[in-house]
């Protein structure tokens, strides 16, 4: 597919990577000659230095024969104008990044006129992931497949954990609220089967029907703590979306904001919260606050090193306090991943991810019978959503009389629109699609998972 | 650095080298040469042997940067060369190491310089060789292979492509590299079949019409015969001046041209320049040498012919310019230096280099005399920004200092100072033939063995555009 982005920063860069690497032709187009560069250099893309918002420049770019339009700049204004801009060129398909929570209502009202396809919002997107997060807070990491209607987490074995030591079967019998899909040991990725042992440190990764995971996990034996009170550091928009969903749900929030106005901004829309002026990483506001009392805690200010900073002095106060960091600066991941932080989440990646599902979709049903593709795990692993066709090898075979590659699993069957957690006795119906999990690459149709004879 | 990942991509290079080496090989059995079969055959086998042992390497990380994409590059063409100078040794046509693979060299950088004196004497099977690698030199051999894979994890190609590619600014045709790669040698292989094709309809055999095309693409200019172009047909002379002028233009012209965007192609200052310069250079020479012809029509036909091959660096010879009066010989030598487009097979400085050093100068001056004034250089309507002027300076500077130093280190073999000169000018712009001793009749035959390995290695400089051949021989790239 032919993609334009515009915005070379944080978000942009981590769109045009992902979608460079699925093999997609991507022009970028950014003010800043000095970060088109740096972007050029990495990733196999052609780039063009100007405003994205010019006739000339987005003329010059072909942006007219784009079939999908991007504008990620930090600029809502600009973003919009420059889609629109786009569109009247002649561009098939266009995403705006907008995220003043002012223009969130207007957007409905307008999206038509100006032919926008979608708009993102990082910061919304990061509140709702954090929102997930702390519905299950034993999860590290959330992430939603099939138009959301598939949830995958992460979730640390502990050697407090029930499954700790035990074998899969033993640990998850006769549970059929959802399945292991793999587990991360030392680095490495495992898909594991009935008598893979669980390990103390183990990362294990969970596949479930949205909103099936807090059941899988009561099965299991996981206690579920419920999560009432919040502390929030940094009045950011992330934190106001944060802080909305949180309230809904009868939930105290705690809000520590530095700037005296953005702390009153955030009181006059936010009555029900709580809103401190002071400095959210010192220890003695927090102490005042109630760390100690508290759930979880958000470090959502704008400085990722502040952020890495107060979560883990929060979980040397309170060891079972729940944290997110908000990281922006995608580089930091590999470097925080040692320092047994919790849940991270950043924003930029949230967006890659939607926008990437987005072109996906719009892929669907062209060529091989992979409907959709998902990197997971860091990349470690791929998540391949198959449909059944009449003519499988798999069709109407018990599940357990599969011969099935190794490093290949079942993770769930969509079937007219429910989601199913594969049993052994279970068999594939044509026109059902399928998730499979696997650390092998190069699956082009579904069969392929069957062993060679 | 990443050595292995380095050593990796010369190993590909060896293995597509071994690869083209087939086709030499195929000719040799077509016309019963069974000598040079059996040195094709070795000469591939050694080198798919070599590159099996390369391309084996665990390599840790595709990841590639800059000096690796310059070092490769650079590493590759020497590699390439020598590789492509065995079966020259092995069929014992040019017995002396430094003589074949002063030729090869010649061959791949499209200088198109012989260090032989009797070419007619050459079998069937090396006379393909050295015009194919002409072909395969023009366009670059890690663009070739990158059409079929790629070879770099994440935009580690472009790193390639920018050594690999002539020009100040090398960019995309497309966003994808492979994709780029792909259209490059497309509009490069439909060009050269088209003047193929011509080159039989004017009447010429299966062999010239392929070695003749071969030389022209990448503006080469190793003929098959002793005198060049000059014994074939008028039809063949004129078609050969066309093709040369058209391979001289930035390919991005094309890519245009066949997306529809043609005018925009024609409004590309580069490319105005190119035709205005070589129009200029046409008509001067024409005038000055009329009187050396029965009519103007046949001066003019030997003045385009000669401006052509010289400006697009290519080397083919219909006349012996060397006996031209002293203006047209010093208007050829301008016109090597100035060379072809950017982003062409040709060499020199490129037109577009000596567009914005002018537009520079000229900058200067009038900054010279209100300080103050405030001017930025345009090029194609647009902006040039000041790291690429200086680029483009730092070019200069470095290719006048190997001129320099060149010229001092074969003087001493004490010819004469037009001959060194020209020799110089010839080598390090990829062109051939220069004046006096290195004259389109001429060769470099007579040079001792060091003055040819200089010579090879401006060829090289000129060819890869001086930085990563200079990137590869600095300590400091090679430091952990």
């Amino acid at each position: 597919m032919q993609i334009t982005i515009v915005g070379a920063g944080k978000a942009g860069f981590a769109v045009a990577s992902q979608l460079a690497r699925e093999g997609h032709e991507i022009s970028i187009i950014d003010k800043n000659e000095a970060v088109l560069n740096e972007a050029l250099a990495a990733l196999d893309v052609t780039g063009l230095a100007g405003n994205g918002v010019t006739r000339e420049l987005l003329e010059e770019a072909n942006a007219g024969e784009a079939e999908l339009f991007i504008a990620l700049t930090g600029n809502d204004e600009q973003n919009l104008l420059s889609c629109l801009m786009a569109r009247k060129l002649g561009a098939q398909n266009t995403i705006a990044r907008v995220c003043r929570p002012e223009y969130t209502s207007m957007l409905p009202l307008v999206a038509e006129d100006l032919g926008l396809s979608m708009a993102v919002n990082p910061e919304k997107e990061a509140a709702m992931e954090i929102v997930r997060l702390l519905e299950m807070p034993s999860a590290k990491k959330i992430e939603t497949f099939v138009q959301g209607k598939v949830e995958m987490i992460d979730y640390d074995v502990t050697a407090d954990s029930p499954m700790c030591g035990k074998q899969v079967k033993d640990a998850f019998a006769n549970m059929r609220t959802g399945l292991v899909a793999a587990v991360e040991r030392d680095g490495k990725v495992f898909i594991p089967l009935g008598g893979f042992r669980f390990k103390e440190g183990d990362v294990m990764t969970v596949v479930a029907p949205a909103g099936k995971m807090y059941t899988f996990f009561k099965e299991a034996g996981v206690p579920q703590k419920v999560i009432k009170r919040v502390i929030i550091s940094g009045g950011g928009r992330t934190s106001f979306y944060l802080a909305q969903q949180l309230l809904k749900q009868r939930i105290r929030v705690t809000i520590i904001e530095q700037n005296e106005a953005n702390a009153l901004a955030l009181a006059e829309r936010l009555p029900q919260a709580d809103i401190v002026v002071g400095d959210g990483t010192s220890h003695s506001v927090l102490d005042e606050q109630g760390l100690d009392e508290a759930d979880a805690f958000c470090c959502l200010t704008g400085i990722d090193e502040e952020n890495i900073l107060t979560s883990l002095y929060a979980k040397h106060i309170r060891r079972t306090i729940k944290t997110v960091t908000k990281i922006s600066r995608v580089e930091l991941t590999p470097i925080v991943r040692p320092l047994g932080l919790g849940s991270v989440v950043s924003p930029k990646l949230i967006t890659a991810d939607q926008v990437v599902s987005y072109v996906r979709a719009k892929q669907n049903g062209v060529g091989s019978g992979v409907l959709t593709l998902y990197h997971i795990l860091e990349d470690k692993a791929e998540a391949i959503e198959f449909e059944v066709s009449q003519r499988s090898k798999l069709v109407n075979v018990q599940i357990k009389d599969l011969k099935l590659k190794k490093d290949v699993i079942l993770a769930c069957i969509n079937r007219e629109g429910k989601i199913l957690s594969p049993r052994g006795d279970d068999a594939l119906q044509p026109g059902d699609t399928v998730i499979i999990v696997t650390t092998q690459t190069g699956f082009d149709v579904l069969d392929d998972i069957l062993r060679d004879e | 650095m990443n050595k292995r990942m380095t050593a990796y991509i010369v190993g590909v290079l060896l293995l597509a080298e071994a690869g083209l080496m087939l086709l030499p090989m195929a000719v040799a059995l077509m016309c019963r040469e069974w000598n040079c079969v059996y040195a094709y055959l070795l000469s591939s086998g050694f080198l798919a042997m070599v590159s099996y042992f390369l391309i084996r390497l665990r390599v840790e990380t595709r990841t590639i940067y800059s000096r690796e994409g310059l070092v490769a590059v650079a590493l590759g063409w020497v590699v390439l060369s020598a590789g492509g100078a065995l079966p020259f040794v092995f069929s014992g046509e040019i017995p002396s190491f430094v003589d074949a693979f002063f030729e090869t060299v010649s061959g791949f950088t499209t200088t198109g310089a012989s260090i032989l004196t009797n070419v007619e004497a050459l079998s069937r099977a090396n006379l393909f060789w050295r015009s194919f690698t002409h072909w395969v030199g023009g366009m670059g051999v890690l663009v070739f292979v990158m059409m079929t894979q790629s070879l770099s994890s994440g935009g580690g190609d472009i790193h390639l492509m920018r050594s690999e590619s002539t020009g100040p600014a090398v960019s995309k045709l497309v966003p994808r590299s492979r994709s780029t790669a792909k259209y490059l040698y497309g509009i490069y292989c439909m060009i050269t079949l088209f003047e193929i094709v011509l080159l039989l309809v004017a009447g010429n055999d299966v062999f010239t019409a392929l070695t003749l095309s071969f030389g022209t693409a990448g503006t080469g200019g190793f003929g098959i015969l002793n005198s060049s172009v000059a014994a074939y047909n008028n039809a063949t002379q004129i078609i050969i001046t066309i093709f040369m002028a058209l391979f001289g233009v930035n390919f991005g012209c094309y890519y245009l041209i066949l997306t529809k965007r043609a005018k925009e192609a024609f409004r590309n200052e580069e490319l105005r320049v190119y035709f205005g310069v070589m129009l200029a250079a046409i008509t001067v020479i024409t005038v000055n040498i009329a009187g050396l012809f029965e009519n103007v029509w046949e001066a003019l036909k030997h003045a385009a012919f000669q401006v052509s091959s010289i400006m697009t660096t290519t080397g083919f010879a219909t006349a012996d310019f060397n006996q031209w009066p002293e203006l047209s010989r010093m208007v050829l030598v301008l016109v090597m230096i100035v060379g072809a487009c950017a982003g062409s097979t040709g060499g020199g400085m490129k037109i577009s280099r000596i567009i914005i050093l002018c537009k520079e100068g000229y900058r200067q001056m009038k900054k010279s005399i209100s300080p103050n004034r405030v001017e930025v250089v345009h090029f194609n309507g647009k902006r040039v920004p000041p790291e690429l002027v200086s680029g483009i300076a730092g070019f200069l500077i470095l290719y006048v200092l190997i001129f320099l130093g060149s010229l001092m280190l074969i003087s001493l073999d004490g010819f004469d100072t037009t001959s060194n000169i020209t020799g110089v000018v010839a080598t390090l712009n990829n062109i051939g033939p220069g004046l006096e001793m290195v004259g389109p009749t001429g060769n470099y035959a007579a040079y001792s063995g060091f003055s040819k390995l200089v010579f090879i290695f401006n060829m090289l400089a000129g060819r890869l555009e001086i930085l990563p051949l200079l990137a590869m021989l600095m300590p400091r790239t090679w430091r952990k």
